[in-house]
């Protein structure tokens, strides 16, 4: 019989988050998976980034997280979204090659010392009152753990439905876990069905890229790992073309063979990824959509079709599409399909990622009903540090809302009800100009000394760290505002480069850190005196509803959701009410 | 939830009167009315005529009006009792309530509970108190409810664009590769909103009346005519005038109607060298109240002509904007004085309506009021009008994060304006302005 620590059951990007944290924490895991072959293999779009979701992979990388390593190692493209805007929400998006990527992680994670990767399938999570004692799987028996720590993405009782096709998948031609699902019902935990879709991958020598808009990758961009010292490789090309009311008619002409639209999906897919079947009953005005041709790797003869995604049947797949400039003989490698999935519903689960009900017992990723590696990655990573400290009986460690999008990322999932699968927005955080890629380590840094973590990425970023204070205390007064002499540095027409230029001397990243802070400090300023009171009196309870409810300093908006939820302390209120009705709140309280 | 107190209050002037009213409002009063010896059922709406009694003597016959909750003035049970008027029948009522275990009610409460039943708004409570404060038929006109509403249905429109313009910053920001922030765009969105509040901010200005708001200081020379002035204009003797140089000591400030527009009118001590104690202490709360007023009106006396001094007088309050008065042309028929002075002789009324008219000009009243606001609602559409100047919108319109912020903070603004949120003094301060009853 194997025994180990802890269990991690999925090998997609949450998986490999929750193994890495676990292994600097040197506690022995059995990291399980179907095929060793595709742990962080991208089911969907060949990218890692994004608006908010870069953001996530940044504050990962103070932890040595690898999905910052992977994305620089095998990037194939860069681009800094938002870049005619702000600091705040520049976002790196990067092109990954779908081969490497899964090639490297592998090969990374089997030289970790205390985990141990098996190849089969959970059949089961095993329970003695109510906790966790190890998993049993086909091929391995019995593994015994004191944590588990469940990530199995789409496969958790995945169906995939093409046209009127459907048939049991977690991927196109893979399996799923059916057996898995069961035990979770089982053990009592409540599910819920969503549904996501995937567009097809089609040959890239049945496009005619003459006729598409090239989009090349992005220099000085800046690199998501620290170690990647912010150099990137742009060595492919992404393209754009449009759907027309051709291809528009088609689609409603064939609504009745959608999967989506014919009543067999009953799972609900994300608002902010639709399908393209979506988009043209939706937006019924627009006369064309955008489509993204992105390459599945270097010497792939692949292309992802972002925008299409679908599930009329093939054959319509094929009319539509080959109605688009470019696209006149497409051929697919595979189709788009939609697939339906088991999630838990979130409120069965702590900010830790523990499930409420059985104790050691952890979930990340889409079972928590969101979209994206990312937002999977930092679940792994928070389900994977906290099932090690419970081994380990130290603290549980929650991430706050206020500093980092792990903490908005887990606080939204634990409080409000996913009724679709959730994707991460800088417009839900509160600190939207406080919680940027350039200042990831001021904000983790913290964090990562209370676990007490040493890894090379954190090494560097302290360096960094100590540059960045050595500015700081040259150009803020005590007061945290800027000296009057270093004024002229907030000036909005300023660029980072001409800022740069000034401090020759200094890194990069302590610059960045820099350049934005001064040029938002009145802002963070504000935000922080908020955030300092509220988080000071987060565990101040909420003896009565009604004294906040007959107060008139509170707004309407709020009122309305402390009724129906269920507080007991301050920071239950955290991302339901505004900052401002949760200082008054505390007002109240201390009143009385 | 603990019982809401019924509380009890005068809601007619004290003294004497042909009738005062009592009302009670509070879920007990219906039964405190009952031990008051009104017998039988009170139903809403009705009106009974009834002796009243406490402890076996008899108080007053009495008129008495039920309204049941929620359909009165507070939203809770009401009863208003009409004795006989002079103070001894509803001081015994009252008294005789308060035994009963009424408390009497605070200033401004009969209101505050009809906000915070949700009878009214906040800018419906604020009317309330402008109306039964207004000075002029036009502030109580503009303080009407369908005006009122006018100022919530300004602000409303602003909120209204304000949120359409945050949806297309945040899925700009969110959703680059979808929606592109064009500029243009957001600038044209931003020049309307701009212009809103520029416009309310003119509005709100011509009607904006409290309790120093707009004060408007007499100011000259001693024995310049100032005082028979400052009665000229409130149309009624209010200060001492005699020929004496210095008559005028303290400052005295009462109300007038200046065209329809209240305008509270200060009259001072003027100014001189030798000064007893009592005039500098006169002439140093001028200079405090100088900060805040709207205008000066600096009088001087035609006949002697206006002297170096009064110069550089004229020249030292520069800021404030001016109309200066050149008094008494019904001695100095022949003298001129400068084209900008309007020549008045306070003594005869002479040249009384130009000087008038210059006044609400100057105070930028050349409009009717068309919505009256309060302190509260001033400082506020004031903060509003700062959070998007026109020279940082260039810079603004580029980092739409930021811009994104500034609109968060107008809609904020915009909620604390309407009544949405309040912080718990400025509700205080609100309803400690109502007089005793409302």
């Amino acid at each position: 019989m194997l025994e180990c620590d802890i269990v991690v059951v999925g090998g997609g990007h949450a998986g490999i988050e929750a193994v890495t944290i676990i292994e600097q924490l040197s506690l022995k895991t059995a990291f399980i998976t179907l095929d060793k072959n595709k742990i962080g293999y991208p089911s969907c779009n060949p990218s890692i980034g994004g608006i908010a979701k870069s953001h996530l992979v940044y504050e990962l990388d103070v932890f040595g997280g690898l999905m910052p390593i992977l994305t620089d190692s095998t990037g194939i493209h860069n681009k800094l979204l938002n870049s005619s805007k702000g600091p705040a929400v520049w976002s790196l998006r990067t092109q990954i090659d779908s081969d490497d990527y899964p090639a490297d992680a592998l090969k990374r994670i089997s030289s970790f010392k205390n985990t141990l990767i098996v190849e089969d399938e959970v059949l089961r999570i095993e329970t003695d009152e109510n906790r966790v004692t190890g998993v049993v799987c086909e091929k391995s028996g019995f593994i015994k753990a004191e944590a588990v720590v469940i990530a199995t993405g789409t496969f958790l009782g995945g169906r995939i439905f093409i046209g009127h096709d459907s048939f049991p998948a977690g991927r196109y031609s893979e399996k799923n876990s059916q057996f898995l699902s069961d035990s979770l019902k089982n053990l009592r935990l409540s599910l819920i069905r969503l549904k996501t879709g995937t567009p097809s991958r089609s040959y890239r020598d049945s496009i005619d890229f003459s006729k598409l808009e090239e989009q090349a990758g992005e220099e000085e961009t800046g690199s998501f790992s620290v170690l990647s010292n912010d150099k990137t490789r742009n060595i492919e090309k992404c393209f754009i073309g449009h759907t027309n009311l051709r291809t528009h008619e088609i689609i409603k002409d064939n609504l009745q063979s959608s999967a989506l639209y014919s009543g067999l999906i009953t799972g609900i897919g994300p608002r902010y990824c639709p399908s393209i079947e979506d988009k043209i009953v939706r937006f019924a005005g627009r006369e064309s959509h955008t489509v993204f041709i992105e390459p599945m790797g270097i010497e792939s003869e692949l292309m992802y079709i972002n925008g299409t995604s679908s599930s009329l049947p093939e054959e319509i797949q094929y009319k539509f599409l080959r109605t688009i400039l470019g696209f006149e003989n497409i051929r697919f490698f595979q189709p788009g399909y939609a697939i339906e999935y088991d999630a838990v519903d979130t409120r069965e689960i702590k900010p830790t990622m523990e499930t409420k009900k059985i104790e050691g017992l952890y979930l990340a990723g889409q079972i928590n009903g969101t979209s994206g590696y990312e937002e999977a990655a930092a679940q792994g990573f928070t389900a994977g540090l906290n099932s090690a400290l419970k081994v380990l009986r130290r603290d549980e460690i929650i991430f706050d809302r206020y500093t980092n999008y792990i903490g908005v990322l887990t606080d939204d999932l634990v409080k409000k009800e996913i009724k679709e699968p959730y994707r991460l927005f800088t417009s839900r955080s509160e600190n939207r100009l406080a919680l940027r890629q350039d200042n990831n380590f001021v904000r983790m840094i913290p964090y990562a000394d209370k676990v007490g973590l040493d890894n090379p990425s954190l090494t560097k970023y302290k360096k960094i760290n100590e540059e960045y204070l050595l500015m700081k205390t040259e150009l803020f007064n005590e007061k945290d505002e800027l000296k009057q002499k270093y004024k002229i540095f907030n000036d909005p027409s300023k660029s980072f480069l001409s800022f740069r230029d000034q401090f020759p001397e200094h890194s990069r990243r302590a610059l960045l850190a820099m350049y934005s802070e001064i040029k938002y400090a009145g802002y963070i300023e504000r935000y922080r005196r908020t955030t300092k009171r509220i988080l000071y009196y987060k565990d101040y309870e909420i003896s009565s509803k009604e004294i906040l409810l007959s107060s008139n300093i509170i707004s309407k908006e709020a009122k309305e959701v402390i009724k129906i939820s269920d507080i007991q302390k301050v920071r239950d209120l955290f991302g339901l009410i505004d900052p401002s009705d949760i200082e008054n709140v505390i007002l109240i309280l201390k009143k009385k | 939830m603990e019982k809401i107190e019924t509380i009890v209050s005068l809601i007619t002037a004290h003294g004497r009167s042909a009738v005062s009213v009592v009302r009670l409002s509070g879920a007990d009063a219906f039964n405190m009315a009952k031990k008051l010896g009104i017998d039988g059922k009170l139903e809403h709406h009705r009106i009974y005529v009834r002796d009243i009694s406490y402890k076996g003597k008899h108080l007053d016959r009495a008129v008495i009006s039920v309204f049941q909750s929620p359909n009165s003035y507070t939203g809770e049970d009401v009863v208003e009792i009409s004795v006989h008027g002079g103070s001894i029948s509803s001081k015994r009522i009252i008294s005789a309530l308060i035994e009963l275990g009424c408390r009497h009610a605070q200033r401004g409460e009969f209101t505050k509970r009809a906000f915070q039943n949700g009878k009214m708004s906040l800018i419906e409570a604020e009317s309330v108190l402008m109306k039964v404060n207004a000075m002029t038929e036009d502030v109580f006109d503009s303080a009407d409810a369908g005006k009122t509403s006018l100022l919530t249905f300004y602000a409303k429109s602003i909120r209204e664009k304000l949120i359409d313009l945050k949806a297309y910053i945040q899925s700009s920001i969110d959703f680059p590769d979808d929606v592109e922030y064009d500029k243009e765009n957001a600038k044209m969105r931003i020049d309307l909103i701009v212009k809103d509040i520029s416009s309310l901010y003119e509005k709100s200005r011509a009607g904006y009346v409290s309790e120093n708001h707009p004060l408007m200081i007499i100011t000259g020379r001693t024995n310049t005519g100032k005082s028979t002035l400052f009665n000229l204009l409130l149309k009624r003797e209010r200060a001492i005038v005699s020929d004496e140089e210095g008559t005028t000591r303290d400052i005295i400030s009462e109300w007038a109607d200046v065209n329809g527009h209240p305008i509270k009118i200060l009259d001072t001590a003027g100014i001189r060298k030798t000064q007893s104690k009592a005039e500098k202490i006169g002439i140093s709360m001028l200079n405090e109240n100088l900060k805040s007023a709207s205008l000066i009106l600096f009088v001087y006396d035609i006949e002697k002509g206006l002297s170096e001094e009064e110069k550089s007088e004229i020249e030292r309050m520069k800021d404030t904007p001016m109309v200066i008065a050149a008094n008494k042309i019904d001695r100095a028929k022949r003298k001129k004085a400068e084209k900008e002075h309007i020549m008045i002789s306070a003594l005869t009324g002479e040249g009384i309506e130009k000087l008038e008219e210059a006044i609400t000009e100057k105070l930028h009243f050349n409009e009717k009021i068309e919505i009256t606001v309060n302190d509260r609602q001033m400082h506020i559409i004031e903060r509003m009008c700062s959070v998007l100047l026109s020279d940082e919108i260039s810079v603004i319109i580029k980092e739409s994060e930021i811009l994104d912020e500034r609109v968060g903070e107008l809609l904020k603004e915009i909620r604390e304006l309407t009544g949405e949120i309040l912080s718990e003094n400025v509700m205080d301060n609100i309803f400690n302005n109502f007089c005793i009853g409302k």
